[in-house]
């Protein structure tokens, strides 16, 4: 039984007095436990498909059922980490992951919550920077403390918006090998993840699928391997890597429009 | 190497924190050395500026005690108040940063109280009613002690009840205004034409419509500070981070604790910079609205002596404005840095 399903999901906004369709007809299942990653072109709606299973928008047409139940708005059934660096800036890190905690399950005491935000945040790597406000941390550290924030809001479904995409490579690849290990052996084990990133290679490392979108529709899929290695090198030595990143290279190439070079 | 960054070789992320640590203000912030050595206490002393304005000092006591033209009762209190601004400087000069613009500051006062000096008292250049001479303004403080306190305190009270109401109204009506947006639409045009009206042309009116003149005061300042606060907590909420309000919304907060434990927070530092920076409009209203029937007050204690023809009283008066002005923003700007501990 998949856990998340998309129905015939269309989604239009207005601008002014233009109405413009971003998604149309979405049909997509994600199973249980599933990572997939949302892979197109900037403005293909990957995001919106995001933000509608986020609940933070609602589609104008079709329905997107969570366990059979109906998407009906932000919950914290699902918890989620955007792009841009988004905890509380009035909390330090160690507050940040507390306060989603304590806000999520009501009958944690204080202590426990701040023993359960040590715990998360020694996860991630972030324990000596605990006291420290989101300022007082670079790109990688908010990214962080962010992940570590969504597991605190213990969600059986974790929606991620490129989380890595404002931060340099180097810092990117870790924070990929961060995510690989909380999925395999720590917090994150068994969550179903859907990611969005227009990152070809940081999709390969990550997924189990992939899913290719362009303007308002998805029109590839590619399961990928799971006997593989899941790193940098991985896509450069693996041939099944190799043959789908090239596909999806082409893919690229069909549906620019004239975007790439932005 | 990427970005011409040093190869980052461990998994810690305190690796990162090094590449960025200029991104860390409050850990990069280091004070500066207390000068321990006199060498450095001679590099402090020994500029052109810090100099310059300690001649000038020098200079204005010595225009002081030369017998002038003019023959003032008493000189003390000048001296007192130009020993005031010399500790005052060389406080803010060996305890502070911006050691030069102090002593710039320094050398504009020490130099217009020298040219007042010179040409009310010593030369007698001016008309000695309508420039009284600084000898005569100062002395006014330690005579009318308690009659300036009495009027400051009159005035405080007045400035407390119409700014902290018109704060929070500006700023709980605000923030519910502008979190609703079809509330906002409607609401945000209307505080937009009414916002710059200066609530000053009301001042009159109100005197006259509301029962007694402190109920004016308090109305008048409120008027002036609700629109402007209204305003501005509407764009701010309008303009808050998404994706931060979005993570909370994740979180399936209740509208309670959306408002005061993320909103709220979420905008103290700008309701308390929006403190510092409509004092002085709160402080010109307050004053503007005692000029008109009030019986104490800074503003009337100005005006009534205006109406007497006593400069001396008035200019007294204006600085005494000036000094309350400038201790209450140092108490606000006090407050913002002691609770605003980000951004």
């Amino acid at each position: 039984m998949p856990a998340i399903s998309f129905k015939n999901v269309s989604y239009s906004y207005v601008d002014g007095d233009e109405s413009f369709l971003a998604l149309e007809d979405i049909d997509l299942e994600i199973a249980d436990g599933e990572f997939v990653c949302l892979i197109g072109h900037s403005g293909c709606g990957k995001s919106t498909l995001l933000s509608l299973l986020a609940g933070l928008s609602m589609p104008t047409a079709g329905e997107i059922l969570i366990d059979n139940v109906p998407v009906s708005g932000p919950g914290p059934d699902r918890s989620i980490v955007f792009q841009s660096y988004s905890l509380f800036p009035w909390q330090t890190a160690l507050k940040n992951v507390m306060f989603s905690i304590r806000q999520t399950n009501k009958d944690i005491s204080k202590e426990q919550a701040k023993v359960r935000a040590m715990e998360l945040l020694a996860q991630v790597g972030m324990e000596d920077a605990a006291n420290r406000y989101p300022y007082q941390l670079s790109g990688g550290m908010r990214q962080r403390v962010a992940i570590a924030r969504a597991l605190g809001i213990d969600a059986p479904t974790m929606l991620l918006d490129e989380p890595f995409g404002a931060l340099d490579p180097l810092i990117r690849g870790k924070l990929q090998e961060l995510l690989l290990r909380l999925w395999n052996e720590g917090e994150g084990c068994c969550k179903t993840a859907v990611f969005v990133t227009h990152d070809i290679d940081e999709a390969l490392i990550l997924a189990d699928r992939l899913i290719f979108m362009e303007p308002r529709h998805i029109t590839r899929e590619f399961i990928l391997p799971k006997d593989r290695a899941r790193s940098a090198d991985a896509i450069v030595e693996d041939v099944r890597l190799r043959d789908v990143k090239r596909e999806v290279m082409e893919l690229f190439d069909a549906t620019a429009t004239g975007k790439e070079d932005c | 190497m990427p970005f011409g960054r040093k190869p980052v070789a461990d998994d810690s992320p305190l690796a990162e924190s090094e590449a960025t640590s200029v991104a860390m203000p409050s850990v990069a912030r280091t004070t500066t050395p207390a000068p321990s050595s006199t060498k450095s206490f001679a590099r402090q002393v020994l500029t052109v500026p810090f100099v310059l304005a300690n001649v000038l000092f020098l200079a204005l006591l010595a225009a002081i005690a030369i017998p002038g033209k003019v023959h003032p009762k008493t000189s003390v209190p000048f001296y007192v108040a130009a020993a005031i601004i010399e500790a005052l400087f060389l406080w803010r000069y060996f305890a502070g940063g911006r050691k030069r613009s102090t002593c710039h500051i320094a050398i504009v006062v020490f130099l217009l109280l020298i040219v007042w000096e010179t040409v009310s008292t010593d030369l007698k250049l001016t008309h000695p009613v309508l420039i009284p001479n600084p000898e005569n303004v100062f002395a006014v403080f330690p005579a009318r002690w308690e009659e300036l306190l009495k009027n400051v305190t009159s005035s405080m009270i007045l400035l407390a009840e119409g700014f902290i109401t018109s704060l929070i109204a500006g700023n709980i009506i605000g923030l519910f205004v502008g979190w609703m947006p079809k509330v906002r639409e409607a609401v945000y045009p209307i505080a937009h034409v009414l916002a710059p009206v200066p609530a000053i042309v009301f001042a009159p009116y109100l005197v006259m419509l509301l029962p007694s003149f402190k109920a004016a005061a308090v109305a008048v300042i409120f008027l002036g500070i609700f629109w402007p606060t209204l305003l501005n907590t509407i764009l701010r909420v309008e303009s808050l981070d998404k994706h931060i309000l979005d993570s909370a919304r994740m979180m399936g907060l209740s509208t309670p604790t959306m408002i005061f434990q993320v909103l709220l927070p979420y905008l103290y530092p700008t309701v308390a910079t929006g403190l510092k920076t409509q004092l002085p409009t709160a402080m010109l209203m307050l004053v503007m609205a005692e000029m008109y029937g009030a019986t104490s007050g800074l503003g009337y204690f100005v005006i009534n002596y205006t109406n007497y023809a006593n400069y001396t009283n008035v200019v007294a008066g204006i600085i005494m404005v000036g000094i309350v002005v400038t201790i209450l923003d140092f108490l606000v700007g006090l407050l913002v840095r002691k609770t605003v501990k980000w951004s």
